[in-house]
Parts: structure tokens; C-alpha cells; sequence
């Protein structure tokens, strides 16, 4: 699958605004679960694995731990909500547009297209996500 | 005068007029003694990122993670030189892009051309703050003269 302009632009465009603005959103009310160093680089890792799978893993993994206090699991439950609602979003803005009367093999190439492109848009999100939670901690 | 040159125009045209070079000078000042000879690659890092991305937002983040791993009044937490240089860029440079945008035929503040402009507005006022940063540290003497305004 090869990338336009048109859905590089778009994007870039979503990730200065909504996703943006929604990550600096999504930080205030949470710098009370304090979020680690450790745990933003590993959300931080978790992006660089290609898909939206090891994400969600090393989210569900911290939710699991016994140590995860009931904020932090807020933390994690709410980022985990807002990156499902991602592959609805690339719907949403015509990242991927989907024919009518699909076959089957047709079906399953557009679903992988906009797992694909949600999979983007959580990497920008994450990415401004850290970045604000760790300016925010400093302050 | 085709769109283009128009939009080239009122960018240079705002470098040149406001608070734009004052600032870029201000924020240059603080980064020759935040940074000094010793960490300008700090300085060569924002310009290139600046150069080089096409989000707005890639800036922002450097700034933000630059910011949090400088200690207490050091870099980019010297006279709060990080939380002023975002500022900047969110409020002032923002609001720049839309007068900009505002008059020009079929260009909208959230598009993908108000997004090439805001860069273009972050770009220059980046290389003018190295410039000042680079004359600064070099030995340059500051103005005594100086009223804050455009030269």
C-alpha cells in the first residue's frame, strides 16, 4: 500500500490539530496518576513496533500489573478508549474510502488500510502525549 | 501577483514589522547564555527540525521534551527560554498565521496551506533567534541602543 500526498498532508493536518490538542487536553486532568519516566518511554517504545498491536499490548500489560494504583489505571483505561475510537476517525476524515459491494478480499485489504492509518494516528497522538505529560511534570 | 508570491510577501512582511524581530532577539540573547558554545547543537536541532518537518507540532514536542530534560535554570529552563519560545509560537505566531490567511482567497487558518504558513512564520523566526544566538556567543556586542523595535 503506497501513501498519497493528499494522505500525508491529512495527517500531518490531524496531528496539529485534533491530535494534538486533544493529547495537551488529555494530560491535566491526569498528572495526579503520575505517569513515570519508565512508563512514558515504554509507551514511547511501544510505537515504534509497526502496528497498533504492541500498544494496546503494553497498555492491557500495565493495567494488569498489581502495582498500577486506581489513577494510573484511569490513565491507561482513557488512552486505551481514545486509541480504539482511531481506526473510526480515519473513516471519519477519508483517510481510507470505502467502496460499496465489497468482496471479501476486499473487505479484509481495507480493513488492514485503515488499522494501518489509525496505527498512524496513534503514534502522533502518543507522541504528543508524552511530550506534554513530561513538559507538564517539569514545570 | 500570483497567490504564492502574495503569501511570500505578507510572511517577510511580518519578520520585518511587530514584536518579531524584538522577540528573535530576546530569545536569542537568552539562548547564547542558556547554551553557550558548549550545547549548540541544541540551537542546530531546532533549526533543523524546524527546516525539515511539516507539522507545526514536531517544534512543539522538541521544545517540550528539551525543556523537561534541562535542569532548574539551565538550557532550556534558563529565564524560562523553552516556556517562552512555545508561547511565542502557540499564541503570536499563530495568531500572524491568521491575519495572514484571513484575506487570501481560498485559504482557510486549518488547512493544509495555513499549516505551510505557520511553518514558514516558526522557520524564519527560528533562524533569526540562531542568528542572534550565533552573534551573541561569538563575541558580538549586544546594542546598547536597542529600543526593542524592528531595525
Amino acid at each position: 500500500m503506497i501513501m498519497t500526498t493528499e494522505q500525508l498532508h491529512k495527517i500531518c493536518l490531524i496531528s496539529d490539530s485534533e491530535l494534538y490538542e486533544d493529547a495537551v487536553k488529555f494530560v491535566e486532568p491526569h498528572r495526579g496518576a503520575k505517569v513515570s519516566k519508565a512508563q512514558l518511554s515504554g509507551l514511547q517504545n511501544a510505537i515504534g513496533a509497526g502496528n497498533s498491536n504492541e500498544i494496546f499490548r503494553y497498555i492491557n500489560n500495565q493495567l494488569g500489573r498489581n502495582t498500577t494504583g486506581a489513577q494510573l489505571k484511569n490513565f491507561y483505561e482513557e488512552l486505551r478508549d481514545y486509541l480504539q475510537r482511531l481506526p473510526g476517525k480515519v473513516q471519519e476524515v477519508g483517510l481510507v474510502v470505502i467502496p460499496e459491494n465489497m468482496t471479501r478480499p476486499q473487505k479484509k485489504q481495507v480493513q488492514e488500510e485503515i488499522n494501518l492509518y489509525a496505527y498512524l494516528l496513534a503514534t502522533e497522538y502518543i507522541q504528543h502525549l508524552v511530550a506534554e505529560y513530561d513538559y507538564q511534570r517539569n514545570l | 501577483m500570483n497567490q504564492r508570491m502574495k503569501i511570500l510577501k505578507q510572511i517577510a512582511e511580518v519578520a520585518d514589522g511587530g514584536d518579531f524581530y524584538a522577540k528573535a532577539k530576546e530569545l536569542g540573547e537568552i539562548a547564547s547564555m542558556a547554551f553557550g558554545e558548549r550545547h549548540r547543537s541544541q540551537m542546530t536541532s531546532l533549526e533543523n527540525i524546524a527546516n525539515s518537518t511539516l507539522k507545526v507540532t514536531d517544534v512543539l514536542d522538541f521544545i517540550k521534551k528539551q525543556f523537561a530534560k534541562s535542569d532548574a535554570n539551565t538550557r532550556w529552563r534558563k529565564d524560562d527560554f523553552g516556556v517562552e519560545l512555545k508561547r511565542y509560537i502557540e499564541q503570536s505566531l499563530r495568531a500572524r498565521r491568521r491575519e495572514i490567511c484571513i484575506p487570501l482567497e481560498n485559504v482557510e487558518v486549518e488547512s493544509v496551506e495555513g499549516q505551510r504558513i505557520y511553518l514558514n512564520l516558526i522557520r524564519e523566526f527560528v533562524r533569526q533567534l540562531v542568528i542572534h544566538y550565533e552573534y551573541r556567543t561569538s563575541g558580538g556586542e549586544p546594542d546598547d541602543n536597542d529600543n526593542g523595535t524592528t531595525p
